[in-house]
């Protein structure tokens, strides 16, 4: 059946269903009674086990993240967060579940119905794809395909469809404004987001996430600092958080594309966003903190789980203490900033793998070293050219310009 | 058996949506049925052990080709009903059966094996035996990475020579109409 039974999670559950005869060794109870002539029953049996084990998973993932980033921003701001339901306000994000299920479900009446209800439904089912793929730890992960980088960054641009479409098929003004900035923005941050990790892949010398985690001897957040930096920063704008939170910035454009809907398609949409934090951080986790290595003392998941937790924190940490950029400066940002910094950073990477190409402990530190100073002259020299003048001559110039005042 | 089932699948789905964007009045839906036998035509890319062909149809067509068609349908007239009064419904119509009966009489004329066994015998192979294995296709995309960079190199970068030429054509129209503005 290729190559997902490599996964020891699937492969041991699938042996202790199908009586194959290369199963007896993973075998440890003999329960199996399903003949190898029907194994394609076990193999979707065993599938949709792990499928609902990944998407239950997934759901009780992003009530634990509601709970946390909710606490979390409450500690920045000074303040309680959330605390009257269950210890430590720990039932806030279920009861806020059940409400949005019991809500009234509203539908426009110059909506075009079809494209309101699937718009929903494509931003939150690719999200739960990245999942599977994403090895938790050396032995835990369900499949490894080979083209796994490729295939994050072709699930996570199948949003900013959606996104058009929910705009669209609202029939309101502001919805469609939302879609089309959301898909502006989100179709220029994935371009430095697929650089930098084109970063990854000449590092690792493999497109499957697997290979990517076994070649970080150092990790790739300290290896390359330049592709680090420009992936989280696009991945960010990519969830639609804050500081790039424009397409339901509340104060411009009422709720951007998500303006006329209510009910769980809203919870669909909401759903949607916080999985692919969760998700994107896994994903950062993967590429740039070495996934699941780290001294073996204590098991492989732990550490993944630990990693995944920090990063998930920086993402709240980014909501609570950044303002919100305008969109001319998100724009700005995009294509005068990351696209050249992830340009230079794949550049420098390339040189340098092309001189060393499999390097050893001392090569490795003076690349670590070279890649640091390219980071720290290439941000300093951008920061120079693109902060707005301090005087305020220029902003007020160039505002004049395009009518932005 | 299976693999047989899910390939019927998903045909099914694919011949539907293609049959949807043709029959639907409204516009805006036909941009987003593209969008969905994209995703399809993926699926197929999956099923033949190019994954790495279907990842780029994912990235490429469903993530920016189908949202720029969707964005630019947003400028029809009469988005809800444009496909009655189409004036080269004919026209289109007889491009697009001339093109069907091209390509089908491609497709069945064409020596599908000998061409793949050419091409695996002539290009220096990356596996031990690779006009039979197996293996070939589950290592397809290291294949095909190593193809690009070695005999297909001068193909390789004429395309993405053509891809920056065209940008750069876009850019300069874009200017030269911003500058007949300003005027």
């Amino acid at each position: 059946m290729g190559p997902i039974r490599d996964s020891f999670i699937f492969e041991f559950l699938y042996c202790h269903l199908s009586l194959e005869a290369s199963c007896s060794s993973v075998r440890i109870i003999n329960i199996a009674f399903i003949p190898e002539s029907l194994s394609w029953i076990s193999f979707s049996l065993t599938a949709f086990f792990w499928i609902f084990v990944f998407v239950n998973a997934a759901l009780i993932g992003v009530l634990a993240l509601i709970w946390g980033e909710r606490r979390l921003i409450g500690k920045f701001q000074a303040r309680l967060g959330p605390n009257r339901w269950g210890p430590l306000g720990l039932f806030t994000p279920v009861a806020d579940a059940i409400k949005v299920m019991f809500k009234e479900d509203i539908e426009p009446t110059l909506s075009d119905k079809l494209i309101y209800v699937l718009a929903p439904i494509l931003m939150v089912v690719p999200v739960f794809m990245i999942f599977p793929i994403i090895p938790y730890g050396t032995k835990t992960f369900l499949t490894n395909i080979s083209v796994g980088v490729v295939f994050v960054l072709a699930i996570t641009s199948i949003n900013s469809l959606s996104v058009l479409m929910a705009g669209w098929a609202s029939g309101n003004r502001f919805a469609i404004i939302g879609g089309i900035r959301a898909v502006a923005m989100l179709l220029s941050y994935e371009i430095p987001m697929g650089i930098s990790a084109a970063g990854v892949v000449i590092v690792a010398g493999s497109l499957s996430l697997s290979g990517v985690v076994n070649s970080q001897v150092i990790p790739n957040a300290i290896f390359q600092p330049l592709g680090f930096i420009t992936f989280l920063i696009a991945s960010t704008a990519e969830l639609n958080r804050s500081p790039f939170d424009i397409t339901e910035a509340e104060s411009e454009l009422v709720a951007g594309y998500m303006t006329d809907y209510s009910s769980m398609k809203f919870g669909l949409f909401y759903l949607g966003e916080f999985m692919a934090t969760i998700a994107s951080s896994a994903i950062i986790v993967t590429f740039y903190f070495s996934g699941w290595r780290g001294p073996s003392f204590i098991p492989s998941e732990i550490w993944f789980l630990t990693k995944w937790i920090g990063v998930i924190a920086i993402f709240i940490w980014f909501r609570a203490t950044f303002p919100r950029l305008r969109i001319d400066q998100i724009m700005s940002l995009a294509w005068k900033g990351l696209f050249e910094l992830s340009l230079i950073n794949v550049l420098v990477l390339a040189l340098m793998i092309a001189i060393w190409p499999d390097p050893t402990g001392i090569q490795l530190l003076i690349m670590t070293v070279i890649n640091w100073i390219v980071f720290l002259v290439s941000v300093y020299i951008f920061g120079k050219i693109l902060s707005p003048n301090l005087t305020g001559n220029k902003i007020k110039k160039r505002s004049v310009i395009y009518g932005l005042d | 058996m299976f693999i047989d089932a899910i390939f019927y699948l998903v045909s099914i789905l694919l011949i539907s949506n293609s049959l949807l964007i043709l029959f639907s009045k409204n516009v805006y839906r036909s941009a987003v049925f593209l969008a969905f036998s994209m995703l399809c035509f993926a699926a197929m890319y999956f099923m033949l052990s190019a994954e790495f062909i279907g990842v780029i149809q994912i990235l490429v067509y469903v993530g920016a080709v189908s949202v720029l068609i969707a964005l630019s349908v947003m400028l029809v007239k009469d988005i809800e009903k444009s496909t009655d009064n189409n004036r080269l419904l004919y026209y289109s119509a007889a491009i697009g059966l001339i093109f069907l009966i091209l390509i089908s009489f491609f497709i069945i004329n064409f020596k599908w094996n000998e061409f793949s066994s050419s091409i695996l015998n002539n290009s220096n192979c990356l596996l031990s035996n690779c006009g039979t294995d197996p293996a070939i296709l589950i290592e397809s995309t290291n294949w095909l990475g190593k193809l690009i960079t070695t005999d297909f190199m001068v193909a390789f970068q004429l395309s993405g020579l053509i891809l920056l030429a065209s940008l750069i054509g876009a850019l300069a129209l874009l200017r030269l109409r911003m500058n007949n503005d300003s005027k």
